[in-house]
């Protein structure tokens, strides 16, 4: 009871951290295109960089329930915000926790924990996006270590990190590697002109012969490579899925509160009923997809295997009601929900990048389906 | 029910083709066949770590490990000192 306490006040104090620190100033990280060093230090001191990983390494030791209330806290007040959260804990230190050796770890987190230090996880390439393993960033053994040649795109945090898991192949093997940003080579280029994640400092990210010591592969060099990009993936799904939640709560929170102050034909729009109807789907679609965060939230903290599709089907579900209430929100403010002036607009756009990221929602739909034939049929 | 068993019956109930005649033996390659999707990679680990009350370190984490039903229950018995 006692870590339940300790777990709810660190979420309590997160949602008070996003509506002092980090919802009034969205509008301008978006505007800007840049987090924040303040904001990153704050959160750093705050513990949240690493807010699912143990104590030990400098994070909070969040279990998966926790974490995904912390995550839909700070994605609440904003997207590239919480997005920060999502990289750091769900896709690099969950990957490195789960399969860096000791020695990557003991090196990495605690630098990552306190913010000294920024990792990027660069997966997508320019031609290869949902098809992970046909990867073509390049590595050659050489010495005792290896070289990389390649191209990464859509990097988020790419553009400010001080180191990268790249995943590269070598023939038929591929393979994880820790590449720091001062190595030979290594050069990133700011991608701006986003839909959104406008301040998550995505970038691509060219590798030319870069020397990597051996010591820097994460996992075997070849086998573990299922396990680096499987692990970051499932993590990074599950802070997708509440990052839908979070973005679909916040555009019914901006909803709600315009049509009970907006009047129309001498009356407040909620009071018609069209526009009540609309509420009332956005409140179900909400509160449905908050409950398949938490199932997932609850098998994953128990260890259950079948946490990997659960998690799966609330990220399609999430991101879908999430794009789905943010344009809603945008229909009932009317003219006002198109103009950056109002936050809906920024949401409507933060909305579609959730369908997209971590796996695209065809690409939920068709392991879900799978899930679904060899679950449901009557033999 | 023996480990070999277990992680049988755990397959079979993940395989990602749904023709009724797929069968693998023990010493079938799941992955190479195609018989399970890439997230089963991490579902077994899951699995293995649940059933068999082991916990599976960075090391162990090579694809060769689990490609088998027969190389899973070698990797399980040789954790649990069998």
């Amino acid at each position: 009871m006692g870590d339940v306490l300790r777990q709810e006040e660190i979420v309590n104090e997160a949602r008070r951290f996003a509506d002092e620190e980090v919802r009034p100033r969205a509008g301008e990280f978006d505007e800007h295109e840049e987090l924040p060093r303040d904001i990153i230090s704050r959160m750093a001191e705050k513990r949240y960089l690493l807010a699912s990983l143990p104590e030990a390494y400098g994070g909070l030791s969040l279990d998966p329930l926790y974490y995904g209330y912390l995550t839909e806290a700070i994605t609440k007040a904003c997207c590239s915000t919480g997005g920060l959260i999502t990289v750091e804990s769900s896709l690099v230190g969950e990957a490195l926790l789960r399969c860096g050796s000791r020695d990557l770890k003991d090196k990495w987190l605690p630098l990552m924990a306190s913010g000294e230090k920024i990792g990027a996880f660069a997966l997508s390439e320019p031609e290869v996006g949902s098809d992970a393993g046909a990867i073509r960033t390049r590595y050659q053994p050489e010495g005792s270590g290896f070289v990389l040649n390649g191209r990464k795109k859509w990097i988020s945090f790419g553009a400010m990190a001080d180191f990268f898991i790249v995943l590269a192949s070598c023939g038929d093997q591929k393979t994880a590697f820790i590449v720091e940003r001062e190595f030979n080579g290594v050069r990133t280029q700011p991608m701006k002109g986003l839909l959104a994640r406008r301040a998550s400092h995505v970038a691509e990210v060219e590798l030319e012969n870069v020397h990597v010591p051996a010591e820097n592969v994460i996992g075997r060099p070849g086998g573990g490579f299922s396990y680096v990009v499987g692990t970051a993936l499932d993590h990074g799904r599950y802070s997708i899925a509440w990052s839908g939640v979070a973005v679909a709560q916040e555009a019914l929170d901006a909803m709600v509160s315009y049509a009970r102050k907006r009047r129309q034909f001498d009356k407040r729009i909620c009071e018609f009923q069209l526009v009540q109807g609309i509420i009332a789907d956005a409140v179900t679609k909400t509160h449905a997809a908050r409950a398949l965060c938490i199932r997932a939230g609850e098998l994953r903290k128990r260890g259950d295997a079948s946490a990997v599709v659960e998690t799966t089907i609330a990220k399609y579900f999430a991101s879908k009601v999430a794009v789905e209430v943010a344009a809603d929100a945008v229909q009932v403010h009317g003219g006002n929900g198109c103009s950056s002036s109002y936050p809906v607009e920024r949401l409507f756009r933060e909305a579609k990048v959730l369908e997209i990221i971590e796996g695209t929602s065809q690409i939920q739909q068709q392991l879900i389906a799978r899930y679904g034939l060899r679950q449901y049929c009557r033999r | 029910m023996q480990p070999a068993e277990k992680i049988r019956e755990f397959i079979s109930k993940n395989l990602a083709v749904y023709d009724e005649g797929a069968v693998f033996g023990d010493d079938d390659n799941i992955f190479a066949l195609g018989f399970v999707d890439s997230p089963f990679a991490i579902q077994l680990i899951c699995f293995i770590e649940e059933e068999f009350q082991i916990k599976v370190a960075d090391d162990d984490l090579d694809i060769e490990n689990f490609t088998t039903v027969n190389r899973v229950v070698e990797f399980v018995r040789g954790k649990k000192g069998l």
